[in-house]
């Protein structure tokens, strides 16, 4: 009812100051008309005009209040926006640093599309930039300690027209981390920040060294190594998620296998046993030069994986809904692209 | 070897916590009198003093909530914007708290004085209700934002 009060005043004192002006503004009249008929004219239209403007002013501030809460809320997302972590779980070694720097990389070459990046805070702008200087001149980024726990922390918008930000947080752990994560689980694991990390996140991305697999000797116990270790973690996931297993199911879970470009250098040989036990212990001595895959050689080698990692495929394939796998090489390019990265980059993100 | 039995820590349990335990005492007197008073709405279905009164508990949990958050990979830059949040939920506390103050005080001018400013307090009012949208949202997304969680 006051409501209403508000509005009828409101409404009076309008036309009143419009009569006003009417007044003063309109001479001569027309012959026939004194002032008392025109009044009395404008009197009619009133309630008409009355009407009509109060649905129009309605209208305006429905409109105006709307834009504004649409506004509001796309300032608040672009200062808030939705959290979205990924875990990169893999032995040491495997390289981990070196495939999230060649990540960022990608996205800074703008190689994605629909995809901009907005780097975060000055740690992880001056690692980003200092480790992609690192790779493009040939040197090796350093094994990650308990010293450099890191999360590189970045904005993602996607789309054009109707843009999503995401913020998008990659933790980089050492790789011990990761192997007692898989290996030596235990009830101390649980305040790690690695654990509190890895459980919370919002997809998993699995290293796997090919390296070690070049020599055929030792590639079957490293497979089953690898399977038992992975299978055990994401069981472990699998306990800790309060949601139970449905939640879990639709998050990107993705087997990554790393330093493909060996394939082209080693297909699976025996020969050269002092650079294959170099690579698998120590992993690249140096940076290999960047060169085009030879794919012939390329799907030797993903069929020879494919048919190790069988069991751990499948595994994972009936445990995930976006559960994929993805050869990757952050040194050698494959159409004048690096080798996985896109395709890792869409499955995470997109 | 996680225990499936005991509480962990879920965005469920924050939002009770944090945003629908304060504004419990305003959604119960609504109901209660939407049910005795003919089943209608209108400005006096909603305490707005209430509502203000739920509203600064909600900026006060979360800007507490927000400041005793442990980053699990502590950053300069993450730690300034959670701060920025935690302020930004005091600035919207101290402002509800405002508007209680000068509805409570308008009511009681009017009531001495027979409805003295009686407009001045329907607009009050109306800011009450239109504001309180503002600290909701902005919880929600801070949520979404921190992976903030909680254990009941």
């Amino acid at each position: 009812m006051s409501n209403f009060f508000i509005w009828n005043n409101f409404v009076q004192d309008f036309f009143q100051q419009w009569e006003f002006i009417f007044l003063i503004t309109t001479t001569p009249l027309p012959e026939g008309y004194d002032l008392d008929t025109v009044i009395d004219v404008f009197y009619k239209w009133e309630t008409t005009f009355a009407s009509l403007a109060i649905i129009f002013a309605f209208v305006i501030t429905i409109s105006a209040v709307l834009a504004l809460f649409i506004f509001f809320l796309i300032f608040l997302q672009s200062k808030l926006p939705r959290a979205y972590s990924v875990a990169v779980i893999g032995f040491p070694k495997s390289g981990k640093t070196t495939l999230i720097t060649t990540l960022f990389g990608e996205l800074f070459a703008k190689r994605v599309l629909n995809i901009s990046t907005i780097l975060r805070g000055q740690a992880t702008i001056q690692r980003v930039n200092e480790d992609l200087a690192k790779l493009e001149i040939g040197e090796r980024i350093g094994p990650t300690t308990d010293q450099d726990l890191f999360a590189y922390r970045t904005d993602i918008i996607k789309g054009k027209l109707f843009k999503q930000r995401y913020k998008l947080e990659i933790g980089d752990f050492p790789g011990e981390d990761s192997q007692e994560f898989t290996e030596q689980f235990g009830d101390w694991f649980h305040e790690t920040p690695y654990f509190k990390w890895a459980m919370e996140a919002d997809a998993f991305i699995f290293i796997i060294d090919i390296a070690h697999l070049l020599d055929e000797r030792s590639a079957k116990q490293y497979s089953a190594k690898i399977t038992k270790a992975i299978r055990a973690a994401w069981q472990f996931l699998n306990e800790y998620h309060f949601e139970g297993n449905k939640n879990l199911k639709q998050k990107p879970v993705l087997v990554v296998f790393t330093k493909s470009d060996l394939f082209g250098i080693t297909p699976n040989a025996i020969q050269e046993d002092a650079i294959l036990k170099q690579i698998s212990q120590l992993g690249f001595a140096e940076i290999p030069e960047a060169k085009e895959i030879d794919l012939e050689r390329h799907k030797e080698g993903i069929a020879y994986t494919e048919q190790l990692f069988s069991n751990l495929i499948h595994y994972l394939n009936e445990e995930s809904n976006r559960f994929d796998y993805i050869f990757i090489s952050c040194f050698s390019y494959y159409n004048d692209r690096k080798l996985g990265v896109d395709k890792l980059i869409e499955k995470i993100l997109l | 070897m996680a225990n499936k039995t005991s509480n962990k820590p879920s965005s469920v349990s924050w939002f009770l916590i944090h945003v629908f335990f304060p504004l419990l005492p305003f959604l119960v007197e609504g109901t209660i009198r939407f049910l005795m008073l003919e089943r209608s709405f209108n400005l006096h279905t909603f305490s707005s003093t209430t509502l203000a009164t739920s509203i600064t508990l909600l900026c006060l949990f979360l800007n507490q909530h927000l400041l005793a958050h442990n980053i699990s990979l502590p950053d300069e830059y993450e730690r300034s914007q959670l701060h920025g949040s935690a302020t930004w939920f005091l600035i919207c506390a101290l402002i509800s708290v405002i508007l209680f103050v000068v509805i409570v005080l308008l009511t009681a001018v009017n009531e001495k004085h027979n409805a003295l400013y009686q407009t001045e307090m329907y607009i009050c009012e109306y800011v009450v209700f239109t504001f309180c949208v503002i600290p909701i949202i902005t919880a929600i997304l801070t949520q979404r934002s921190y992976k903030l969680r909680a254990m009941i």
